[in-house]
């Protein structure tokens, strides 16, 4: 199923290919006890291979072939890539009480765990994002959801915190609905996520 | 509801995503360059990255990035990635992510672009086309 959505850039894999060397990908250990969805290759000649196992890795040469095999050093490789990539995102929970879009009092603690987590990241942004749970209409949710991101974003603001108007967003019921299935009231939903990263 | 529901799947399906900046650059050491529609950018923490940039590190040079879609990418020394593809849509968190390995090592992790969708994520070298499913992966190319 795969292998036939991949085929379509066959022929630009191919004007890129030319003379050029090899080149070889290697599956990394997961973050956090993430699942490994997995990578999957395709040569110019169609030919399809699927990584999905931490520390597979597969080459390939000119002309065409995939070759796959554990790597031994490992170790080695994460250690080289680790220190430079930048640290995950890190999202901060603020629950509502239904009805209501107003921080409550004793949750605005969290904005001096906000303010830590910035000074520790050089060139970091800050992402608002409103949820609902599935209860009641979807646009309403959409709207009701945004709003408290707004709402969110607003009283950051007075704590001088700097946020982007277009990263304040309204997930609506999606999340939600995905997960409990429509029309579930549920607290832990009415939720808005202050994404430091 | 459900009527609700597909019209709002069916307005998600038309929305044009935002074309925006695509991620910025969050740590470097050494020479980076991000080029431009032929400007050469010099890194610095908070720059924007954006689609059809061509981001490059010297000898020394490493630098980390996050995208909208909070995944992740470093390059190592002697690296250079072209983005050469980037959409995202926050509301619905679908979008497309496709950048090529010219040449060194580049460290990929992947966000909700790579989980929305199969293939929304890929990743081009001179030899392959990768379809990213969801995982940290490092790419080579020599």
């Amino acid at each position: 199923m795969a292998r036939t959505k991949l085929l379509g850039p066959l022929a630009l894999l191919a004007t890129l290919g030319g003379c050029a060397g090899g080149s070889r990908v290697t599956i990394l250990p997961p973050e956090n006890g993430h699942d490994i969805g997995g990578v999957e290759l395709l040569d110019r000649r169609g030919k399809t291979l699927l990584l999905d196992k931490v520390g597979e890795q597969a080459t390939t040469a000119d002309p065409t072939m995939l070759r796959i095999k554990k790597t031994s050093r490992l170790q080695g490789i994460v250690k080289e890539v680790d220190q430079s990539f930048p640290p995950p995102a890190r999202a901060f929970v603020i629950t509502f009480p239904a009805g209501t879009n107003t921080i409550p009092e004793d949750q605005r603690f969290i904005f001096e765990q906000i303010r830590n987590e910035l000074s520790k990241r050089p060139g970091a942004e800050i992402v608002i994002q409103g949820f609902t749970d599935s209860s009641g209409d979807s646009e309403l949710n959409d709207k009701v959801s945004l709003d408290r991101a707004q709402a969110v974003a607003n009283q950051m603001g007075e704590f001088g915190f700097q946020v982007d108007g277009a990263n304040v967003v309204g997930r609506g019921e999606r999340e939600a609905v995905l997960k409990l299935g429509d029309n579930v009231a549920r607290d832990t939903y009415r939720r808005v996520e202050v994404i430091v990263r | 509801m459900r009527k609700c529901a597909v019209l709002i799947s069916l307005l998600v399906l038309v929305e044009a995503p935002t074309l925006a900046s695509a991620g910025r650059i969050k740590s470097h050491v050494g020479e980076v360059t991000v080029l431009r529609g032929g400007q050469l950018l010099p890194a610095v923490p908070g720059l924007a990255v954006e689609q059809g940039d061509i981001v490059r590190t010297g000898k020394t040079g490493r630098v980390g990035i996050t995208f909208s879609d909070n995944s992740r990418m470093a390059l190592l020394p002697s690296s250079s990635v072209s983005i050469d593809e980037f959409s995202f849509d926050a509301t619905s968190i679908r979008g497309t992510f496709v950048t090529t390995v010219h040449r060194g090592k580049v460290g990929f992790v992947s966000g909700s672009i790579a989980g929305s969708k199969r293939d929304s994520m890929r990743v081009r070298t001179p030899t392959t086309l990768l379809g990213v499913r969801g995982t940290r992966f490092l790419v080579e190319v020599k």
